[in-house]
């Protein structure tokens, strides 16, 4: 079972690592490279909305009176929808944006969260099957991973990002035009429908790090930077987490008990 | 939706369906990506295979570090020069309004209103409006043009850099990927780098125009007071003898008489200053005229270092951009 749980793991890593990777690679050469994203974004889609609609449905039993004749209408999935569609929205764009924005080192790290995050799922899962129902367990694992990873993987990714992740020099005379105009920069030249999605990102990123450079701080205020580019890590934790509980199946002690028996 | 949606009520077995279904869904969705992926692979191999790529020529990060801080150095010192021609036409135009502004000033009804301006305070403004319409615009207009001078100036001249590089090293094989990307980052970087414009804005912004102007609003207010106050001493005698003698011409009217001396006291007023502004004029313009050129060409001088200094900012930053790179950790070492 261990073998199977690490396969699982292994393959989530995997499906991130490909796409992004197919992405990576067919976007400077057009914007159909969109597509490469959509089959992350519907397993992202479909791991959030079955823990989530699992848990309000739970939830929403427990608060409906029986009888009511809107208990069809009040049953946890619209708000289950919305959350998961709110965080595929989110996570894929910004996911891509790393992608493409990213050194080696800083992707070959997050791979490694990507196959790291899965086990602590599947660990904090195993644990509080003990004491919470299944979906419940479930939820709470995929947060607990997020934030066991976040605090293993923060600190490392910052502490890369700060002391080998190169930035542009002409960032430290620039006026704050010049530095979105650097960020810009990093388009591809002919522009197109998801140049613009991605657009913001690179104005924000760039209007940070210009920011940070010009103000006349402490010296640990340049950290701020790097702590800030390595909270990726708990969007990518949280998706990897995500497609584990669609392949992985909820293993309690009891079921560990009644399978070695 | 429904059979999509998991259900508390449903079954564990329903559940671990579910979950098997999703999980097949899952690993041929990567199956699927390593195949695109590994696919995309082995056609790059091989087109990459097919055709012979060309040898081509990477130059050594110090000889890239040379051109890039040659190439900014010269097209600094080609451009230079430029500054004064386009100075010209900046400041022409406010050298051309000089004689004009004399005309002004040396009439009567300029003296009037210069008088209502220094009263009122607002004497720079009108000066302002006199000598420098446009001035700014003008100004923000050959910067830029400076600006695209030196990009002009710096691409050009990185090409020939390179041709020179490599005739030198005798070869004449296309640019390696890498050395081709830094060239061409530095011929993106020229046109974003501390632009010229942005000095001109900061000298239009700092006011220095409005500035120049209330100092010489300051000398002009000065004299113009004194004038009129010299005026009114001399003024006295004559206009009551224009009083006095405009009365005498209109007696036969009887009370009209006190019309008459009203208009001759004012023409005798007018008249008084006519004179003194003509006698002023044939005295004091060609020194006016000079102390205002003199003004200006100091004005000048000072644009001139201005816009110099911020070509030599823009040179020196395009000379510092090649050590392209810096940490985040570097920042509190300079800190």
């Amino acid at each position: 079972m261990k073998i199977i749980i690490v396969a699982n793991a292994l393959g989530t890593s995997l499906s991130l690592a490909l796409t992004l990777y197919l992405w990576c690679v067919l976007y400077p050469v057009t914007d159909w490279a969109v597509l490469a994203l959509l089959p992350l974004a519907a397993l992202i889609f479909t791991g959030s909305l079955w823990t989530s609609a699992a848990v309000y449905g739970v939830c929403m039993r427990a608060a409906v009176r029986g009888g009511s004749p809107l208990a069809w209408l009040m049953t946890g999935r619209l708000r289950a929808l919305l959350g998961a569609a709110v965080f595929t929205l989110i996570s894929v764009p910004l996911l891509a944006w790393h992608a493409l924005s990213s050194t080696y080192a800083e992707v070959l790290s997050l791979a490694f969260l990507c196959f790291v995050a899965p086990l602590l799922f599947v660990g904090t899962e195993y644990k509080l099957l003990d004491h919470l129902t299944p979906p419940f367990a479930r939820a709470t694992a995929l947060s607990g991973a997020m934030l066991f990873a976040a605090v293993i993987f923060v600190p490392v990714l910052a502490w890369a990002n700060w002391n080998f992740t190169p930035q542009p020099v002409a960032i430290r005379i620039a006026s704050l035009e010049e530095a979105l105009q650097l960020g810009f920069s990093q388009l591809p030249e002919r522009r197109g429908w998801v140049a613009e999605l991605l657009a913001p990102f690179y104005v924000l990123e760039y209007g940070k790090l210009w920011f940070v450079v010009q103000v006349d701080s402490p010296k640990w205020f340049s950290m701020w930077y790097s702590v800030d580019a390595s909270l990726i890590s708990l969007v990518a934790a949280r998706a990897s987490a995500i497609l584990m509980s669609l392949v992985q199946v909820p293993i309690g002690r009891n079921d560990v008990a009644n399978l070695a028996s | 939706m429904q059979t999509l949606l998991p259900d508390a009520r449903r079954t564990e077995p329903d559940q671990r369906k579910n979950s098997s279904l999703a999980s097949r869904f899952f690993w041929v969705t990567v199956l699927i990506l390593a195949v695109a992926t590994i696919g995309l692979t082995v056609v790059g191999g091989m087109r990459s295979t097919e055709l012979p790529s060309p040898a081509a020529v990477e130059f050594s990060p110090t000889t890239l570090e040379r051109l890039l801080s040659d190439t900014a150095i010269e097209a600094k010192n080609a451009v230079e020069p430029d500054i004064n021609e386009l100075l010209d036409a900046v400041y022409g135009r406010a050298y051309a309004a000089i004689p004009a502004y004399a005309d002004f000033h040396y009439s009567v009804l300029g003296e009037y209103v210069e008088l209502t301006e220094a009263v009122r305070g607002q004497m720079s403004v009108g000066l302002y409006e006199r000598l420098f319409d446009g001035f700014e615009q003008r100004l923000t207009e050959a910067a830029s043009v400076l600006d695209q001078r030196y990009v002009q100036e710096y691409q050009s001249n990185l090409q020939n850099q390179i041709a020179h590089q490599l005739s030198t090293e005798g070869v004449s094989l296309p640019l390696g990927d890498v050395t081709d990307t830094v060239l061409k980052d530095a011929i993106d970087r020229v046109q974003t780098t501390l632009p010229l414009a942005t000095a001109s804005a900061g000298i239009v912004g700092s006011g220095s125009l409005k500035v120049l102007s209330a100092t010489i609003a300051k000398k002009l207010a000065a004299k113009v007071t004194a004038k009129a106050s010299a005026k009114g001493l001399a003024k006295g005698g004559g206009v009551l003898t224009g009083a006095g003698g405009g009365a005498l011409l209109c007696s036969w009217s009887g009370p009209g008489a006190a019309l008459c001396g009203i208009v001759g006291g004012a023409a005798a007023w007018f008249l008084t200053d006519a004179v003194v502004v003509n006698i002023d004029e044939y005295f004091n313009r060609e020194d006016f005229e000079a102390e205002l050129r003199a003004i200006l060409d100091e004005d000048r001088a000072e644009k001139n270092e201005l816009l110099a200094a911020a070509l030599e900012a823009k040179a020196a930053a395009m000379d510092a951009l090649v050590d392209e790179i810096f940490k985040m950790r570097d920042l509190s070492v300079d800190n």
